[in-house]
C-alpha cells in the first residue's frame, strides 16, 4: 500500500479550525464572548497556515476563556457541554496537525489523519457523556462544597494515574 | 525481513498539557460564582484527564522489510529503495509513523522514506523513495518506527534493521590529471623545469669537470674556445597531494537533489589519482580538515590499492563525518605533513574563506598549487547570487597569484574542465 505524496496536517488543521466556529457558534452570547471566540478562531486558523503550536494553544485559550465567559454570561448545560467538547477538540487538533505536518511533511499519510479525527472525536463524546451522566446524577443535586470536592478529588485521582 | 525490534522511547506526547489547569480554573470559578454548569464543563475536563492518565501505547508489533534495486550502484546512478513496514500483530494500528534510517551521506531525489498509516493486522505501508550518494560504503541506519493510540497522546518507538543495510557506490575508474610541476627529482616522464639529461634543450652552461663528453657545446668550443656544457629539460616524477573538501561547509549542491561539492570532489580525486599514478607520479591523499585521513605520497600496487580503498571506505570522505574545523585551522595537519616541493592539488568549492587562505598559505610555502572548484552556487536567489559573486572573486584572486584555477560547472563533465586552460574565468549566462 502506498499513496500519493499528501500535505500532512492539512486535514486535521481544517478540522480545527471547523471545531473551532462550532465552539465559536455555540458560545457567542454577548459582546465579550464574540471577541473572545473570533480571537481564538483567527489564531486556530493562522496555526493551520503557520503550523505554529503557541498560536494552537493560543486559540484554544482563547476559545475556553470564551466559553467560561458565556457559561457566566448564562450559556445552558446542553450547549456549555458541547461547546467544551469542540473548544478542547479544535485545540488538539491544532497540535496534532502541526505534529503530522512536522513528522511526515510531504509523505503520504494515509488514512492517518481522518481516523485521528474520529477517534479523538469519540473520545472527548464518551468523556461529554460521562461528565452529562455524573452532572445529571449526582454533581446537580449535591451541595455546591460537595461537588467541589468530588471535582478535585477526581483531578486529582486521574493525575495520580499517570505513570 | 526483520521483526527484532529495539524499544528506544515510550512517551507522552503532553497534547493535553495545561488541562489540569483549565479544570481547576473551571472549578475555582463554579465555587466563586456558583454556577453548576462550570462544574459540567470541569467533570467533561476531568473526564478527558481519567484518558489521558489510564491510556498506555499500544505494542509496536510491526516488522520492516527493505528492497533495494541494486546494492552496488555506480557513482551518479539513483537508487531505488522500497522499506515496507507491516503490522504483524492482530490488533489494529491507529497511528503508525514510519522513517526509514536512510544512510546519512545520501539524500532522497524522489519520493519519501517516511509515511505515516493506519494499519489492520496484515497491512503494510512501503516507504518507496530513491537514494542518490557519492562514491563508496554507505550504512543504512535502523528504521525508526512509532505507534501511538487513536488520539495521538501516547507513542511507543522502535527501531529495526532490516537487510539489506548498506549501498555502495562504485566509481568507474576514469582517469584524468592536471598540469604539475615535478621537484623530486625522482627520474619521471614530466618534464622539469630543470636542465640535466633529456630530450628537449634547456639552457647551455659552463662546463664542469664530469660533464658527460657528448653534452658538450663542441660548435661553440670551435668558435670562442670556450668549453660549455648543454643542458636539456629533464624529465622527472612530482609528488602531489589530492586535498579534498570534505567539511561540512562543502557540503552544498546547486539544488536539492544535485550532487554536493564534496561527492564531485571525491570522484575528481578519483580520477586524478588514477590519471597521475598512470603518469608516473607519486601520489598522496588528504581530507580536509585532515582529522583522519593522511596519505602520504607514494608510489606502488599496496600505496594504490590502499588509496582506492581510503577514498571509497573512508569515512573522513563522506560528507557528515568531517565537520568544521576551528576557524582558521584549515589544514593544519596537512601543512604540517606536506613533504617540501609537493604539489597540491585542492578540491573545494571555495565558499567559504578557509580554504581560499588555505590555498594561499600552500603556495605561500612554495609548494605548487592547483585548485580545483566544483561549483555548487545556484543563482536563482539574491543569496546565491551573493555566493556565486564571493566565490568568483576567490578564484580570481587565486589565479592573479599564479594558483592554476579549475572552475568546474555542476553541468560540466569533469574530463572537460581539466583539459580547459586554468587561467581562464568560465564565462556563465545568468
Amino acid at each position: 500500500m502506498s499513496d500519493g505524496p499528501g500535505r500532512a496536517g492539512l486535514l486535521t488543521g481544517t478540522a480545527a479550525v471547523a471545531c473551532g466556529l462550532l465552539a465559536f457558534a455555540l458560545a457567542s452570547v454577548g459582546t465579550l464572548t464574540l471577541v473572545l471566540g473570533a480571537a481564538g478562531v483567527l489564531a486556530l486558523a493562522a496555526a493551520l497556515v503557520d503550523r505554529s503550536r503557541r498560536l494552537a494553544t493560543a486559540g484554544g485559550a482563547a476559545l475556553y476563556c470564551q466559553l467560561l465567559a458565556a457559561v457566566l454570561a448564562g450559556l445552558g448545560p446542553a450547549l456549555a457541554l458541547a461547546a467544551a467538547v469542540a473548544t478542547l477538540l479544535a485545540w488538539t487538533f491544532a497540535h496534532s496537525g502541526s505534529d503530522f505536518a512536522a513528522t511526515l511533511g510531504d509523505a503520504p499519510a494515509g488514512a492517518l489523519e481522518p481516523v485521528h479525527v474520529l477517534g479523538t472525536a469519540a473520545v472527548a463524546a464518551v468523556a461529554a457523556l460521562a461528565a452529562y451522566a455524573a452532572f445529571g446524577v449526582s454533581l446537580g443535586g449535591l451541595p455546591p462544597s460537595m461537588a467541589l470536592a468530588f471535582l478535585l478529588a477526581a483531578v486529582g485521582l486521574t493525575a495520580a494515574l499517570r505513570p | 525481513m526483520t521483526d527484532e525490534r529495539t524499544l528506544v522511547a515510550e512517551r507522552r506526547t503532553d497534547r493535553w498539557v495545561g488541562l489540569v489547569g483549565a479544570v481547576l480554573v473551571a472549578t475555582a470559578l463554579a465555587a466563586l460564582t456558583r454556577t453548576p454548569t462550570l462544574l459540567l464543563v470541569a467533570a467533561f475536563g476531568t473526564a478527558v484527564l481519567a484518558y489521558n492518565g489510564v491510556v498506555r501505547p499500544p505494542e509496536a508489533t510491526v516488522a520492516v522489510e527493505r528492497r533495494v534495486e541494486t546494492r552496488d550502484p555506480g557513482v551518479g546512478q539513483r537508487v531505488s529503495v522500497e522499506t515496507t513496514v507491516r503490522n504483524v500483530g492482530d490488533r489494529t494500528l491507529a497511528d503508525v509513523r514510519a522513517a526509514d534510517g536512510i544512510p546519512p551521506a545520501t539524500r532522497v531525489v524522489d519520493g519519501s522514506a517516511r509515511a505515516g498509516a493506519v494499519l489492520r493486522p496484515g497491512e503494510s505501508v512501503t516507504l518507496a523513495y530513491d537514494l542518490a550518494g557519492g562514491p563508496g560504503a554507505h550504512r543504512f541506519e535502523p528504521a525508526t518506527v512509532a505507534v501511538r493510540d487513536v488520539a495521538g497522546l501516547v507513542e511507543r518507538r522502535v527501531e529495526l534493521d532490516p537487510s539489506p543495510d548498506r549501498l555502495t557506490w562504485t566509481q568507474e575508474l576514469s582517469a584524468a590529471d592536471v598540469p604539475v610541476e615535478p621537484r623530486t627529482g625522482l627520474p619521471g616522464r614530466t618534464p622539469a623545469d630543470r636542465g640535466g639529461a633529456g630530450v628537449a634543450f634547456h639552457s647551455v652552461r659552463e662546463h664542469r669537470p664530469g660533464d658527460p663528453l657528448g653534452r658538450v657545446d663542441w660548435n661553440r668550443f670551435a668558435r670562442t674556445g670556450d668549453l660549455s656544457t648543454v643542458e636539456f629539460r629533464r624529465r622527472e616524477a612530482a609528488s602531489v597531494v589530492l586535498a579534498v573538501d570534505t567539511r561540512y561547509e562543502a557540503a552544498l549542491a546547486p539544488e536539492e537533489t544535485a550532487d554536493t561539492a564534496i561527492e564531485r570532489s571525491v570522484s575528481a580525486a578519483g580520477a586524478l589519482f588514477e590519471g597521475l599514478y598512470a603518469a608516473g607520479h607519486r601520489v598522496g591523499l588528504a581530507a580536509l580538515p585532515a582529522t583522519a585521513c593522511w596519505v602520504p605520497p607514494a608510489r606502488g600496487r599496496a600505496h594504490r590499492d590502499r588509496t582506492r580503498r581510503r577514498l571509497t571506505e573512508d569515512p573522513a570522505f563522506a560528507e557528515t563525518s568531517s565537520g568544521t574545523a576551528v576557524r582558521g585551522t584549515l589544514g593544519e595537519r596537512l601543512l604540517a605533513e606536506l613533504p617540501s616541493g609537493a604539489h597540491v592539488v585542492v578540491l573545494s568549492p571555495l565558499c567559504d574563506d578557509d580554504a581560499f587562505r588555505l590555498a594561499r598559505r600552500i603556495d605561500a610555502r612554495g609548494n605548487p598549487v592547483s585548485v580545483i572548484s566544483p561549483d555548487p552556487t545556484a543563482t536563482d536567489t539574491p543569496g546565491g547570487r551573493v555566493a556565486a559573486l564571493e566565490r568568483r572573486e576567490r578564484l580570481a584572486r587565486l589565479r592573479e597569484t599564479g594558483v592554476d584555477v579549475y572552475d568546474w560547472p555542476a553541468d560540466a563533465p569533469f574530463e572537460r574542465v581539466v583539459a580547459d586552460d586554468p587561467t581562464r574565468e568560465v564565462v556563465r549566462r545568468e
